[in-house]
């Protein structure tokens, strides 16, 4: 293993698994590039130069009756920009809203090690820990939003991007069944090339829970299949609801 | 004077405190991550949207957050539109067509059901949640969204 920053959990020391650490210099943290809101009253589509000069990781959200849904169908993304589409003119005064991250979709990562069966419920309640601000920000504050890492909180890590090309399928190396997004090229009518856009709320996407499998994409169209490291146990918060 | 943070491996970036990072608290109650285990005996048809969970996340603006779910809970690998845990809105087509939806403000986050035109019986899902403190600070049209 080469040199690297780990970051344990109070009372646990850094080589005890990933199950108990804050941060890991062997998985990179998701950062934001841009999260904002798309004003998009009266448009029926338009255009986002971005300047990354890869085809970034997208999320995005609502907006449906006031509230943030997700993820929205009707935004597209490539190396050069990010698209938003509307059947018709969009008369919803609420925004769009867009988070960016600096993941490139086309290129192949791997984390560099498993080490723990599953992932943490673990975190630092105590005052003992760590805390990296946000250039300008002091660690004195109370709003998680001025921290890159905080370690009473914990954040997705990125196990793997996958990019493929036409139907496919990944089988994972994590022991449990991780959250994962599917981007696949797609024919947009009036976007020049192919852009990507998030295939999971389609029906091209299957998973027994190890192995992720693309449906019905065309030949050629490329695939990209981002897996995170999950921050906690599945089963360490669970709400039984029956109706 | 504010000092700058910058860790990188080979050409990748690992820490960078000029950008935020995805942020979810662990320390409220109710806890801002966990699992909703959603079992329909029959839900009557409705015009409606219902909401089957609901928590109030106690921040003071809208967060982010994603939804994965898993659907059929608890049944054989089947059907076109099984994920355990992809990210986005459940649509289920057959034999009812409805929707599992997630809805996010200021105030809470929920869950709801919609489209249930005819009546829901026997329907398992699970629905993994996180809840972010980061936020959409920036409001931008397309031609400043980067600037």
């Amino acid at each position: 293993m080469g040199i690297g920053i780990k970051v344990s959990l109070p009372g646990n020391d850094t080589d005890s698994g990933d199950v108990n650490l804050a941060y890991s210099s062997e998985w990179p943290v998701l950062r934001v590039i841009k999260n904002g809101e798309l004003k998009v009253l009266g448009e029926t589509s338009t255009t986002i130069p971005h300047p990354l000069k890869f085809t970034p990781m997208i999320l995005t959200w609502g907006p449906n009756g006031g509230f943030l849904n997700m993820p929205r169908q009707n935004i597209f993304v490539d190396s050069n920009n990010i698209y938003w589409t509307h059947p018709g003119t969009n008369t919803d005064t609420d925004d769009t809203s867009i988070m960016v991250f600096d993941v490139d979709i086309e290129t192949a990562f791997n984390a560099n090690e498993v080490n723990v069966s599953t992932s943490s419920s673990a975190a630092s309640t105590s005052n003992v820990g760590i805390r990296f601000t946000k250039e300008g920000k002091d660690t004195s504050s109370h709003d998680l939003r001025d921290y890159i890492l905080h370690s009473s909180t914990r954040t997705p890590l990125l196990h793997a991007v996958i990019p493929g090309s036409g139907n496919g399928s990944y089988t994972h190396d994590l022991p449990y069944s991780p959250i994962f997004l599917v981007f696949a090229q797609t024919d947009v009518g009036g976007i020049s090339g192919k852009p990507y856009v998030l295939l999971n709320n389609f029906a091209g996407v299957t998973t027994d829970g190890k192995t992720i499998t693309i449906v019905g994409q065309q030949t050629g169209y490329k695939t990209s299949i981002v897996i995170l490291k999950d921050p906690f146990y599945i089963d360490s918060n669970i709400t039984d609801v029956t109706v | 004077m504010s000092s700058n943070l910058l860790i990188t491996q080979g050409s990748k970036t690992l820490l960078d405190n000029t950008y935020p990072t995805w942020k979810c608290d662990v320390r409220p109650n109710p806890k801002h991550f966990g699992l909703v285990r959603v079992k329909i005996n029959r839900l009557t048809a409705f015009t409606t949207n219902k909401t089957i969970f609901s928590m109030d996340h106690n921040y003071s603006y809208t967060p982010s957050y994603i939804v994965a779910w898993n659907y059929p809970r608890g049944t054989a690998t089947s059907g076109s539109t099984r994920q355990t845990f992809g990210i986005g809105i459940l649509s289920v087509t057959s034999p009812v067509s409805y929707e599992y939806d997630y809805q996010m403000d200021s105030k809470s986050f929920r869950i709801v059901v919609s489209g249930g035109l005819l009546d829901i019986t026997d329907d398992y899902a699970e629905f993994r949640y996180l809840i972010f403190a980061e936020d959409f600070p920036l409001k931008a049209s397309s031609s400043n969204f980067f600037a």
